[in-house]
């Protein structure tokens, strides 16, 4: 949790803008040291690069030989500790292998990093070992106390053999340590006699200890200098002592104006202070030899057997903001919310009701309705088997009577392509659309090519043709039955086409082989197409099929009673020659026909007659009851 | 290479036979009409095939459904579809057999679609009788009023009655009813037109992603 700086509210964990408020919330975790990454509270480990956080604490021999300590368990890592690469094994077994030599034999360039640290300069003060070799250099020449042995004439540079020689003619037998080395300032350009270069003006113009040879305090503040403000006066550059003047300390003699300089003045030693130096090289400056071993050693990771690499007490990074507050009392809403949730919890568990029970819950008066509808459809049904009903008359159907005629134009032995687009479902009525004009078909020698684009088409074809000639051989002089067209209208397309490139779906013959196929390639040479569709896009593809392969072919139609009313454009605009439609067209087209088969159409028709009452009477009772009853929803 | 197999590819091969089939219409030339009947018949040929794929794929999908609760009905349309592919193929390789087939045909298969079929009355009734429980907008009551019109013009009721229902019916089937089913094949007409200019020029990809 986090708790907003501001209202107090409890956050989640990782929130950066406080939920109640909006305030910024501070970032709290663990800053890893080696990637800077920040990690949650709690993890011993970095996220990102695996490093310790939290250094290793001090384990005496006895423990480490007894147990290897299993590390706390983190927050986000995992709880075994971790094991070492496959690579890094063999690394070290290698390493391990090569016959190192033992641990007193340093290496050179190792024993030159780790003389600094050693005290082995006692005659030093301490504070020369925590000061870098370059910064000892520089406060050489204020620290006159370490004499060294003089070095050669060449190294002292030109500009201060020529400042020096005017001053002190007579050179010392023993140089004073001013002339010291300077490497450092061997590229700084030579300023004129009498002026001071610049970077020594800057060092110059630092606040100098009390009491030294550089107590006279500059006139000219630095940063004016150092904006590039040209000094109005060479008397503001404060004077520099001659060598001579300086006093001649023995070796370990600490001058006056040093032994009063308090505890804290080193930092202002050659106008210099710590924060001047850079991290990297403060990190890179020697340690003493009693706090590297104080330190334990890593004994997991990638760092096993190093020390000192991890600060400690360094990787909590925790703004002040970050206090955690108490929550504010709940609001009333918030308390409410609670005790609805804990009375809900509280209550016994409700076995969820069932589909039977779900069923029962349903209105009585609905369930009654539906039997009552049932039961006046079900004696819609039986009454025409009991009684004779005045309600089949003679009906009429111009365009039945339009086809009949069509019919009996047709030569003998003529092939008629008949498109079979009705499954058994359908077959009730559709039989009874096209038994009669099948029949009349075979009366008058029409030979029967059928084709369906239905699965179940070529059986329901099969079911009523078998009906009518039951003989094989004259079945086969006057049906093929080539079955299902796969694809739709590509189908079509196709079979009309290719009528003999298919394959008798009976006999398993070919098309062409067959007496009923004799001389017919494609739709070109039949006499006629009758399509008996039961819906209407089944009668739409053929018909446009048909255009298309031959405009000039006579098409007529055995529809269902719902396909009339988009079948009537088609035959309005010509496409269609004829049509039956319905049990209506049927028993019309069976009466011309004049098939014996009058009484099964009036017993239909009847039937349909009394359906058709009952459902009218249902709508005209179901509308007035909800018109007074009012609208239920 | 993944968008030239998924986009690229399907859309040029269906725009391209699109194209053939359709200049196989329109240009009196003998080389695309031959291209077009080809294309036509390799269309079929995959329908087909597709048959046999989605017979596959309706006894893989019921499979899974068997195991979960209800799944007795899936099982028995398994063992439905087997028993009616075992008996066609055999009706189809042994001719002395195809009894079986007709068998199960005659006696199972249309029953069966005709028992569906016929629940399709009930139901009209029920919602007939329903008609005016939940609206009762001006479009209910010409639907209430055209139902019946059409019902009661197709009985031969005694006259004067009957022949003014009669006479009613016909106009109504012959100029709203005839009008409203032009309309709707006009826009059936205009719909096929622009889906197949939509899928010649690419904007309509079906078949890819």
């Amino acid at each position: 949790m986090i708790y907003c700086p501001k209202c107090g509210t409890a956050n989640r964990q990782g929130s950066k803008f406080c939920n109640e408020c909006g305030t910024p919330l501070p970032a709290t975790g663990l800053r890893c040291p080696m990637c800077g990454a920040l990690n949650p509270v709690g993890n011993l480990y970095c996220d990102h690069c695996s490093a310790r956080l939290i250094p290793a604490e001090k384990v005496s021999p006895e423990e480490e030989k007894s147990e290897r300590p299993s590390p706390p368990k983190g927050i986000s890592l995992p709880s075994v500790p971790l094991g070492e690469e496959g690579w890094l094994s063999e690394l070290r077994a290698e390493v391990e292998a090569l016959d190192l030599p033992p641990e007193e034999e340093i290496p050179e360039w190792l024993r030159e990093r780790e003389a600094p640290a050693a005290p082995a300069a006692p005659e030093a003060p301490p504070l020369e070992a925590a000061v870098p070799e370059w910064l000892r250099e520089r406060e050489a020449p204020a620290a006159p106390a370490a004499p060294e042995a003089p070095p050669p004439e060449a190294v002292v540079p030109e500009w201060l053999r020529e400042r020096e020689t005017p001053a002190a003619p007579a050179a010392p037998e023993a140089l004073s340590p001013a002339e010291k080395p300077m490497p450092s300032l061997a590229g700084i350009p030579v300023s004129p006699a009498g002026e001071a270069p610049e970077w020594l003006r800057e060092v110059e113009f630092a606040p100098p200890i009390p009491g030294g040879p550089f107590a006279q305090p500059p006139e000219t503040p630095t940063a004016d200098i150092r904006a590039g403000a040209p000094p109005e006066e060479p008397a503001a550059v404060p004077p520099i002592l001659p060598v001579e003047e300086l006093p001649v300390l023995s070796p370990g003699e600490i001058p006056d104006w040093l032994k009063e300089a308090p505890e804290e003045a080193p930092p202002e030693l050659g106008g210099l202070v710590p924060a001047e130096i850079p991290q990297w090289l403060r990190a890179l400056r020697p340690r003493e030899e009693v706090t590297v071993e104080e330190e334990p050693a890593e004994t997991e990771g990638f760092l096993v057997g190093l020390r000192g690499l991890l600060p400690i007490g360094k990787g909590l990074d925790m703004p002040p903001t970050a206090q955690p507050l108490l929550p504010r009392a709940p609001s009333p809403a918030a308390v409410a919310r609670a005790e609805l949730l804990q009375g809900l919890l509280s209550r016994p568990l409700l076995t969820p009701p069932t589909i039977a029970a779900r069923e029962v819950s349903r209105p009585t008066g609905w369930t009654v309705a539906r039997f009552l509808v049932g039961l006046i459809l079900l004696a819609a049904i039986l009454l025409p088997m009991m009684v004779r009903l005045p309600l089949s008359g003679l009906p009429t159907a111009p365009t039945a009577e339009a086809l009949f005629a069509m019919v009996n134009q047709l030569p003998g032995n003529t092939p008629v392509l008949l498109a079979w687009e009705y499954s058994p479902a359908e077959s009730d009525e559709m039989d009874r659309v096209a038994r009669p004009l099948i029949e009349h078909l075979l009366r008058r020698g029409a030979r029967l090519i059928v084709v369906s684009t239905r699965l179940e088409g070529p059986a329901a074809a099969e079911a009523l043709l078998a009906s009518r000639l039951a003989d094989p051989s004259e079945r086969s002089q006057r049906i093929a039955n080539l079955g299902y067209l796969p694809g739709q209208a590509a189908g079509v397309r196709e079979a009309l086409e290719n009528l003999d490139g298919r394959t008798e779906a009976i006999t398993g013959l070919p098309a062409s082989q067959t007496e009923a196929m004799a001389g017919v390639h494609s739709v070109a040479d039949v006499g006629m197409v009758v399509v008996l569709a039961a819906q209407p896009d089944d009668l739409k593809t053929w018909l446009e099929q048909i255009s298309i392969a031959n405009p000039n072919m006579p098409v007529v139609a055995g529809v269902s009673a719902r396909t009339e009313l988009i079948s009537t454009p088609y035959l309005t605009a010509g496409q269609l020659g004829g049509m039956v439609a319905g049990l209506t067209g049927g028993a019309v087209y069976e009466r011309q026909l004049d098939t014996g088969r009058g009484r099964e159409y009036e017993y239909y028709l009847t039937s349909l007659g009394v359906a058709q009452l009952t459902v009218a009477a249902l709508m005209v009772i179901g509308a007035l009851i909800f018109l007074v009853g009012g609208r239920k929803r | 290479m993944d968008r030239l197999v998924k986009r690229i590819l399907p859309t040029s091969v269906a725009v391209g036979t699109g194209l053939l089939v359709l200049l196989g219409y329109l240009l009196p030339i003998p080389l695309l009409a031959s291209v077009r009947d080809e294309l036509i018949r390799w269309a079929v040929i995959i329908a087909a095939f597709a048959f046999v794929l989605g017979f596959f794929n309706l006894l893989r999908v019921h499979s899974g459904r068997a195991r979960k609760p209800g799944g007795i009905y899936s099982v028995i349309l398994i063992l439905t579809a087997l028993t009616s592919l075992v008996l066609t193929m055999t009706a189809l390789m042994l001719p002395t057999l195809r009894f079986l087939g007709d068998w199960w045909f005659r006696y199972v298969l249309s029953p069966l679609q005709a028992s569906v079929a016929g629940l399709i009355a009930f139901v009209l009734a029920v919602a007939a009788f329903r008609l005016l429980r939940h609206r009762r907008e001006t479009s209910v009551l010409v639907f209430l009023a055209a139902a019946l019109i059409v019902l009661l013009g197709t009985l031969p009721l005694p006259a004067p009655a009957g022949n003014w229902l009669a006479n009613l019916r016909t106009w109504w089937m012959n100029v709203p009813a005839m009008a409203g089913m032009r309309g709707l094949l006009i826009g059936v007409g205009l719909g096929i037109l622009l889906i197949g200019l939509r899928l010649l020029t690419g904007s309509d990809r079906p078949y890819s992603d």
